[in-house]
């Protein structure tokens, strides 16, 4: 499944010319500087070529298709790449202080191209070998841009009329490495499980995938058996799952390609690098990334089909609403990488569960600068230990995209989090209300309906004992407030989360201090008249409330205060 | 199929670990056909026997969850075991502690599957009525010789013997076909442990296992 779709966008992938991905056999590298030789191998005056693309001030390498690694430089191993590599190996010196390692690096090059490349014609290729022949590594210093070059990798390039032509695209540079590369490929053969292809040649290790946070630099592998538990029946390695060596490389370069740093398919969901792709070129799969973290809100093609899906209608601009849509969310758990989600759905389904969402999320905003399509990572941060995303927590996450995705409940624990953070910071934001709102309003509608209808304001009718000690709690607050204005510790900071919890051990005392407040403040009768109104329906205080109900309460607080403020500003102005 | 049985096994978890992602565990959609075999061999099995797998229906939406448990990352090898038989000195242990790998699953919810079965006779006396019959009565009292599990030691399944026809109605019931790709057929234990896979195709909830020796098995 997951290696299937990737094998198959990879195709897609290939199909597209713009795409640039790799073939078989080649891989994408950073380049900094090119080393342009004549016919006769020699060096001209200014032979190294810099490469670098300067769109803001620091300078970027590019990302050239060359022929891939053959195998993994482990240790003091010494293994040539083909017609590229850093410089202690095309040039016999680097910067890793060992000079002598140096020119053994570079004599292996040498024999490795020799023995590639002694018997063609080809002029490229020869003037790569005549260079390596006359080179003479004590000449590096004099080089241009040495310093910046040394260690770096570096392409050969040949002085052409005209523009100069990097030697690894010339048709017979692949042709002499497609063929080396399939007589040195896995012996082992078998049917690939991805597949299901016959007799095809097995991949032992699997190429590294790289791009997903916190994962080591030099990338994990998904498919990795490196410990003895993990092998079965006597199997090494990859032969424990056999895939061919061709699905390998699709769908590492697939995943590569989605994961590369500037990527508008990646999104970062708490310790998940998730990506995403439809079947076929979609424009739903650009913008994807941005309904989670949406960090350009300015977007209009994306708030137009935001605003449509909210409203449960499909934006036209999807031709094929049952185009398959993948999701794979991935993290990284020592040298590997594990799937922490993986989901299958089709554009239609996906924006439909979108829109969804954040019309189960929609709530009064506090401010007008309030986002109106928050994006994961900023509710996800409200649940958080003074709102650092590092605090989110991984599983919570993870069962929040979960939940957004397949239309499920969202989960308990999301809830649970939010009264927490409410209670040790007695703060109920726009963002925690629209969570509570919506977790309450996908609870009522998947697993047991609530006694009363959440809606996006105040509902003053809503006899719900919860939501009403809430309004009630939010009056008690301004009743205070107007008796002492400068409050430094208000009933807010010293009773909300024993009031949200055990409204019996705490509400008779709140109601007999506001007793006091209203006598004192200017206007007090008003807030007599909203406490009264309010305690219509209560006939006693329960002794605590579940976790629902403190939901309930944390909602009628949010809604009832912005009505206090709205009243009070108005006979200011009489 | 005079000697066919049916089984319903449904579990809280259940993990059918992929090959190709046994490390950092990811389950198939479904219940493997050999895994489906563990459940029917732990009820009941003899030497004389072999399980086959004849059908799965899947009755629940296939559901995903994330689970993080500490696994240990050695395997106790022959070599020790062999000089500890040896000089009966040696010892023969592996501590967790020295050992543990911090690994993720991405884990089967709430699971229910229908399992259509038969066996073969291997060797031994001809008597199928026999085995039936055990199987029957110790599936029908909940008997078992160790207790049968989804995929992973840790996900216990329960189990009811249908005598029927299964009653439950598929999540799938109205999706005609749906291509789960390659999945582990079961292990050629007579030849060299090697794995056999087949296309799993799910046409309104059933998924038709072919034979271990079909031609559409592949190794």
């Amino acid at each position: 499944m997951i290696l299937q779709a990737l094998d198959g966008y990879y195709k897609r992938l290939a199909d597209d010319p713009e795409k640039n991905i790799s073939v078989q056999g080649f891989g994408t590298q950073k380049f900094y500087f090119g080393l342009l030789i004549n016919k006769n191998g020699e060096l001209l005056e200014n032979s190294v070529i810099d490469l670098r693309e300067t769109p803001k001030k620091k300078p970027l390498p590019i990302l050239l298709n060359v022929p891939q690694e053959m195998e993994e430089r482990s240790g003091s191993k010494v293994a040539p790449h083909f017609l590229w590599d850093n410089t202690g190996y095309v040039l016999g010196v680097d910067d890793k202080g060992k000079p002598e390692k140096a020119l053994k690096k570079f004599d292996a090059f040498k024999d490795f191209h020799h023995q590639l490349c002694d018997d063609t014609e080809d002029e490229g290729l020869q003037a790569v070998l005549r260079f390596l022949d006359s080179w003479n590594p004590e000449n590096a210093s004099e080089l241009r841009y040495w310093d910046e070059m040394r260690g770096m990798q570096i392409a050969f390039m040949l002085a052409m009329e005209g523009r100069p032509q990097y030697i690894h695209d010339r048709p017979e540079a692949k042709r002499i490495w497609l063929e080396y590369l399939k007589k040195n490929s896995a012996e082992i053969r078998g049917n690939c499980l991805v597949s299901g292809k016959k007799d095809s040649p097995i991949a032992r290790l699997h190429p590294a995938i790289k791009g997903v946070r916190g994962a080591q630099t030099k990338g994990a592998a998904i498919v990795s058996f490196n410990l003895k538990s993990f092998t079965s029946y006597n199997k090494e390695q990859s032969y424990n799952a056999p895939v061919s060596t061709e699905v390998t490389f699709n769908y590492t370069t697939a995943l590569n390609y989605l994961l590369r740093s500037d990527s508008r398919q990646k999104v970062q969901i708490g310790d998940a690098t998730t990506v995403f792709w439809t079947e076929r070129e979609s424009f739903v799969e650009g913008f994807m990334g941005a309904v989670f973290d949406p960090s350009d809100n300015d977007n209009k093609q994306l708030r137009t089909y935001l605003e449509a899906v909210r409203k449960g209608k499909m934006p036209d601009d999807i031709e094929e609403p049952d185009m398959k849509f993948f999701i794979l969310g991935l993290s990284p758990n020592a040298s590997r990488l594990s799937v922490r989600f993986w989901h299958v759905t089709t554009t239609e389904d996906i924006s439909m569960k979108i829109g969804q969402h954040f019309s189960d999320l929609v709530i009064n905003r506090e401010y007008d600068n309030n986002p109106e399509f928050p994006g994961m990572w900023q509710l996800l941060r409200e649940t958080a230990v003074l709102r650092k995303l590092d605090n989110v927590s991984p599983v919570l996450a993870g069962a929040f995209m979960r939940a957004i995705l397949t239309g499920e409940s969202y989960p308990r624990s999301l809830l649970s989090t939010v009264i927490t953070r409410i209670r040790s910071d007695q703060t109920v934001n726009y963002l925690r209300a629209a969570m509570i709102k919506a977790y309450l309003v996908r609870y009522s509608r998947k697993i047991k309906p609530l006694e009363m209808e959440v809606k996006m304001g105040l509902d003053k009718e809503s006899p719900n004992i919860a939501y009403r000690l809430g309004r009630l709690f939010a009056v008690l607050e301004k009743a205070q407030k107007d008796a002492i204005p400068g409050a430094k510790a208000t009933i807010k900071d010293r009773y909300y989360s024993s009031a949200s919890a055990t409204p019996r051990a705490v509400f008779p005392q709140l109601l007999r201090l506001a007793q006091h407040h209203i006598q004192k403040a200017e206007y007090g009768y008003s807030s007599d008249k909203r406490i009264e109104e309010i305690m219509q329906e209560i006939q006693s205080f329960p002794g605590h409330l579940s976790i629902e109900d403190q939901g309930l309460f944390a909602l009628g607080y949010y809604h009832q205060r912005p009505e206090l403020f709205k009243k009070s500003e108005k006979k200011e102005e009489k | 199929m005079a000697y066919g049985i049916k089984l319903k096994v449904w579990g809280e978890y259940a993990c059918f670990t992929r090959p190709e992602m046994k490390v950092e565990r990811v389950s198939y959609d479904v219940i493997t056909p050999s895994a489906a075999r563990g459940v029917l061999e732990a009820i009941y099995w003899k030497p004389e026997i072999r399980w086959v797998i004849d059908r799965i229906h899947v009755f629940k939406p296939i559901r995903f969850d994330n689970i993080r448990r500490n696994e240990l990352g050695n395997k106790l090898s022959s070599a020790n075991v062999k000089k500890a038989m040896k000089d009966g000195k040696s010892p023969v242990e592996i501590f967790i502690e020295d050992n543990r790998q911090q690994r993720a699953a991405t884990v089967l919810r709430a699971v229910a599957y229908g399992i259509e079965a038969h066996f073969e006779i291997r060797k031994g006396e001809n008597n199928t009525a026999k085995h039936v019959e055990m199987f029957s009565r110790r599936a029908r009292r909940g008997q078992y010789f160790h207790h049968p599990y989804l995929g992973c030691r840790e996900f216990p399944a329960h189990f009811e013997l249908v005598e029927e026809d299964f009653t439950d109605k598929s999540a799938f019931e109205d999706e005609d076909e749906r291509d789960l790709g390659w999945m582990l057929h079961d292990i050629d234990f007579n030849n060299n442990m090697e794995a056999r896979f087949f296309r799993a195709v799910m046409r309104n909830g059933v998924i038709d296992v072919p034979p271990f020796g079909a031609e559409e098995v592949v190794a």
